[in-house]
């Protein structure tokens, strides 16, 4: 009962996350039609983007000026999450992220269907050669912007299809790849994260960096393997002490606090002595 | 050092509130353009806005705040229904509105009309004004040039018929978004845009000469930091188009 109580603030804090991101996309369509809610931004889905500020990067300093659409709301919200990043890592993407928290509700109709065959459909080999795939999405991502100083990934990108599904300048290839995300999150948990997410990409470096990390204590671990069960990024925390996996999300599904079933033994922490391992 | 889950929520909220307020009060904060046009530089004209710098995106409102014209003087120059005014029209919209006119009305005529109902320097192209503007313009500013009068003279589209009411309707659209009906080449764009145009590199060099600068340069951009005029260069460049 307690452990369902806590697991559930990370779920308030997404649903915060995606109802803000909606109401502003929505109002940014009543503005455009003389309505809208006054107290409310109306800003476009990528001036409030924390992507757009890194995209912009290379623009701002050869040219001083932001890419196309980008503004510097973009940057400090690059600055906000990079900020979150060295303390604590990915927590962007397991507690912020809209798209990712949209996934992660698909994907428990999934959970539901398939049980304890959900999020193991793909083999093992296969899925550790698909997960570089992200990072060529990356390098592609940054290179065409910089070169073309035009925001082109949005023609491809499910996030804007998902927050602007209504307008007609959403490109039909970013509302296929919304509609290919929602289908295999009923199969994979998070695929656009763990396939395909440029942004994930280069935040999930920090984790390796990251002054608070994931750590199984050893001596009180009882190798029960719950915590590699309920990890959504498939990461095998049982055989590891620290998580520096560029894929985990610091959701805390594998920690005390959640599926593990002893106390104080898998947390984020910093600062532990090696011997109390 | 824990750091639970609650904890790790109110963290996460308290760091966005704290990085996103201040941004806001320090005034980094910029969610669009600022949509202020660059202003003269000749010294007796130094505070005073460019019309040139009038961009497509620009809606009538801003243009009539920032120029301190009347919107309904605005509105009857351009032969528009008051009842429209409440639409976020933007000043490229006249293109699709005078579409079947025959003549170019568009952008550059609302930069002349201002221009010339205040007094300003401006470039004088081949856009036309609807009869009201010219009838405005006449009336409001006694200074007019010769030439500035021959252009009127000459430039005056007369009659309101071909005036597509149909166009009328709120945009909303992002301004680098073209339609078909637009140049491929408008403020939005980039010097890589050309390249994908077909415009090679020489071609380029030879309209604006000078070589060409980093490919993620916004054309408008550059024209206005070298002193070029951004209209001719457009429209010199979507001609090799």
């Amino acid at each position: 009962m307690e452990k369902s109580r806590k697991k559930k603030i990370r779920v308030y804090v997404q649903i915060f996350f995606f109802l803000l991101i909606a109401l502003i996309a929505v109002n940014k369509t009543l503005a455009e039609t003389g309505g809208g809610i006054s107290f409310l931004s109306t800003a476009s889905i990528h001036a409030i983007c924390p992507f757009g500020g890194v995209v912009t990067l290379y623009n701002l300093f050869t040219v001083g000026t932001f890419v196309q659409k980008i503004h510097s709301a973009a940057v400090v919200l690059m600055g906000v999450v990079f900020f979150l990043a060295i303390l604590f890592g990915t927590v962007f993407c397991g507690w912020i992220c809209p798209l990712g928290s949209f996934q992660e509700w698909i994907g428990k109709i999934g959970h539901k269907i398939f049980k304890r065959k959900y999020n193991h459909f793909v083999p093992v080999k296969i899925d550790k050669v698909l997960r570089y795939f992200r990072y060529f999405v990356l390098g592609m991502t940054v290179f065409v912007i910089a070169r073309s100083g035009q925001l082109l990934f949005e023609n491809i990108d499910p996030y804007n299809a998902l927050f602007k599904f209504w307008a007609e300048e959403v490109a039909t290839p970013a509302l296929v790849i919304l509609g290919l995300t929602i289908l295999f999150s009923l199969f994979v948990e998070r695929p656009w994260c763990k396939y395909a997410c440029p942004y994930g990409a280069l935040l999930g470096l920090t984790n390796k960096i990251s002054i608070f990390k994931i750590k199984r204590l050893k001596t009180t671990c009882i190798s029960c393997n719950k915590c590699d069960q309920t990890c959504p990024m498939n990461i095998d925390v049982s055989n590891q002490e620290v998580i520096k996996d560029n894929q985990c999300i610091r959701c805390y599904e594998c920690t005390s606090e959640a599926s593990c079933p002893v106390a104080d033994t898998v947390n984020l922490e910093v600062g532990r002595k090696k011997n109390e391992n | 050092m824990k750091i639970k889950a609650k904890t790790m929520g109110i963290l996460i909220l308290a760091i966005f509130v704290i990085g996103t307020g201040s941004a806001m009060a320090t005034g980094l904060w910029a969610t669009e353009s600022k949509k202020i046009p660059s202003k003269y530089e000749e010294t007796n004209l130094q505070d005073t806005y460019n019309p040139a710098d009038i961009r497509g995106s620009y809606e009538f409102s801003e243009v009539a705040k920032l120029f301190e014209i009347d919107m309904a003087t605005l509105f009857e120059a351009f032969g528009l229904p008051p009842e429209a005014m409440k639409d976020n029209l933007q000043s490229k919209d006249l293109e699709s509105i005078y579409e079947n006119a025959g003549v170019e009305i568009g952008n550059k005529s609302v930069q002349i009309f201002v221009a010339l109902y205040k007094g300003l320097p401006i470039e004088l192209d081949g856009s036309f004004l609807p009869e009201p503007a010219v009838d405005i313009i006449i009336a409001e500013n006694e200074n007019l040039t010769e030439e500035e009068r021959t252009y009127l003279t000459t430039h005056t589209y007369v009659g309101t018929e071909a005036i597509n009411t149909d166009n009328i309707i709120p945009e909303g659209t992002d301004p680098a978004v073209t339609s078909d009906s637009e140049p491929i080449i408008n403020g939005a764009a980039t010097f890589q845009v050309l390249l994908d145009a077909g415009i090679t590199k020489e071609e380029i060099k030879k309209i604006i000469g000078a070589p060409m600068p980093l490919s993620n340069k916004s054309l408008k951009d550059y024209c206005n930091e070298e002193g070029l005029s951004f209209t001719q260069v457009k429209d010199q460049l979507n001609a090799l188009i």
